[in-house]
């Protein structure tokens, strides 16, 4: 694998050693918003922050609890994505939260993956819930299943299992495709709630149509932090927050200044330097 | 003592590893010097070695769950010994492919395999006529899945759906032929407003929205705060 092929090509073949052209505004602004994340990392610690409520998470319990009445298995797919996806994290986090509880009520867990690399780990996350809730024992190789590679493959062996074992709950958190639609009509059609998340803009609006709650974009990342209740995670929300106002600000002035100036693109300019 | 020095290293090392890499990758994003790029894309490697490593802790599980079923006689056993069967079949043909194929169209298909079997053709029947058309076969039942969420989606329960439900008929018949036959071309000229201004502003705050979270979670990873991802089971 090339290099220029992983850090886009722009380097020039006689170029020894120097920052990167046009990544320099990039440079400032990330520094800016971790600053803004690190911050409230550190000031939760400290006192307690205001975070506003995700609807998606707070019916992760009642998904569970009704799958625990009805005496059904929850079931969730941790995305099609690989290990390095910021999505497959984040469906990771959130799994050993719902691991945990699925673990203390007694609830059947079903993890159905595609990617070779995140089945060990999901594997690993579920093994450590069901321990710590003092059941080991209840953890078989039947609870993280791996499905096939292939994409449709993958979606063909999921909707199956959907339609044998009927789970009362999917969760559907992580990096999808074209598959989401097929996973959440069938997890539809088999009565389960349906909570799912994805940053993916192509397959939100699926995933908004054809379940009952959704973390959309930057709420599956926020929700990664909430669903622990641990303060300290909770900080990086509002530090993501202000990097929003920051985002805010910056449109704003670009807009302005573009109308002022009669199209001149400084601040554009500016962040591209 | 040494089992609890054993247990805090397998906490403490994947955590430092991942910082560490994770610092470089950034540093290397931004700052270019032929070592750091070099690093980088040798480190990329790993992950298709790891890949490869894991495959069989994949191969295993499926061994173990569709076995069970068989040796059970649980219902639907002989689809579970089907896929056995095929699975280790291809797996056969898969280590005996070393060639590499000429389709009749004349373009060269590379094997990877270990032994020279001479499977090749075999491999390559095995995926053509009958992995590629299941496949394509489950994604066209994409287009029944996407009928009925329209459908769901389109009953006007409020004011939200109702602006979807407009919009949603607005653009498929500015993209249908039969929508410019019944209200002429301005129906196209209607269509491409409201992707290219609503919908495009709507989806550009995502994108910024996720950009910022991206950074958030990264964060939370690289530092430590979030250990999970990083330690997989570890912890």
């Amino acid at each position: 694998m090339g290099i220029t092929s992983i850090l886009g090509g722009l380097v020039s073949a006689e170029q020894e050693w120097g920052l990167w052209k046009g990544r320099i505004g990039s440079l400032v602004i990330l520094l800016i918003l971790a600053s803004f994340v690190i911050i409230y990392l550190r000031l939760a610690k400290t006192r307690t922050l205001f975070i506003r409520k995700l609807p998606a998470l707070d019916a992760v319990d009642e998904a569970i609890g009704r799958a625990t009445e009805m005496g059904r298995p929850v079931s969730y797919v941790p995305g099609l994505g690989g290990i390095d996806a910021l999505e497959t994290m984040c469906g990771m986090v959130i799994l050993g939260e719902v691991a945990t509880r699925c673990a203390n009520l007694d609830t059947k867990l079903i993890v159905l993956n595609r990617n070779v690399l995140v089945q060990p780990a999901t594997a690993g996350i579920v093994r450590d819930a069901y321990k710590a809730a003092g059941k080991a024992e209840k953890f078989t190789e039947e609870t993280v299943r791996y499905i096939a590679p292939d994409q449709f493959a993958f979606a063909a062996g999921a909707l199956g299992i959907f339609k044998r074992e009927k789970p009362a709950a999917n969760m559907l958190i992580g990096r999808f495709w074209a598959e989401s639609l097929e996973l959440a009509e069938v997890g539809n059609e088999v009565g389960a709630i349906q909570i799912a998340g994805s940053s993916s803009m192509a397959q939100v609006p699926f995933l908004v149509a054809a379940t009952d709650y959704c973390l959309i974009g930057e709420e599956l990342y926020a929700a990664a932090a909430y669903i622990g209740h641990d303060p300290v995670l909770t900080g990086s929300i509002a530090g993501q927050d202000w990097g929003k106002v920051l985002a805010l600000i910056l449109m704003v002035v670009g807009v302005i200044s573009a109308w002022v100036a009669a199209g001149d693109m400084w601040l554009k300019n500016l962040l591209y330097i | 003592m040494a089992k609890l020095i054993a247990m805090d290293l397998k906490k403490t090392v994947p955590v430092t590893l991942a910082f560490i890499m994770g610092i470089f990758g950034a540093f290397a994003y931004f700052y270019y010097t032929k070592p750091t790029a070099d690093v980088l894309a040798n480190a990329i490697v790993f992950d298709g070695v790891m890949g490869s490593m894991a495959m069989g802790i994949s191969l295993i599980n499926i061994s173990l769950i569709h076995g069970r079923n068989v040796q059970r006689k649980r219902k639907g056993w002989f689809f579970s010994l089907l896929l056995l069967a095929v699975m280790y079949f291809g797996l056969i043909i898969g280590l005996g492919a070393m060639k590499p194929f000429i389709e009749e169209t004349g373009t060269k298909v590379q094997y990877y395999g270990l032994f020279d079997w001479g499977t090749e053709s075999i491999g390559y029947f095995l995926v053509n006529a009958i992995t590629n058309p299941a496949s394509t076969t489950v994604f066209s039942l994409l287009a029944f899945y996407i009928a009925s969420a329209a459908y769901r989606s389109f009953r006007v329960r409020g004011i939200d759906s109702a602006i979807l439900l407009i919009s949603g008929s607005l653009v498929l018949l500015g993209q249908a032929p039969i929508g410019s036959v019944i209200f002429g071309p301005g129906i196209g000229t209607l269509r491409t407003w409201i992707l290219s201004v609503p919908n495009m502003a709507g989806s550009r705050g995502c994108q910024i929205g996720i950009a910022i979270g991206a950074i958030a979670m990264s964060i939370r990873v690289l530092f430590g705060y979030e250990r999970k991802p990083t330690l997989g089971g570890m912890g």
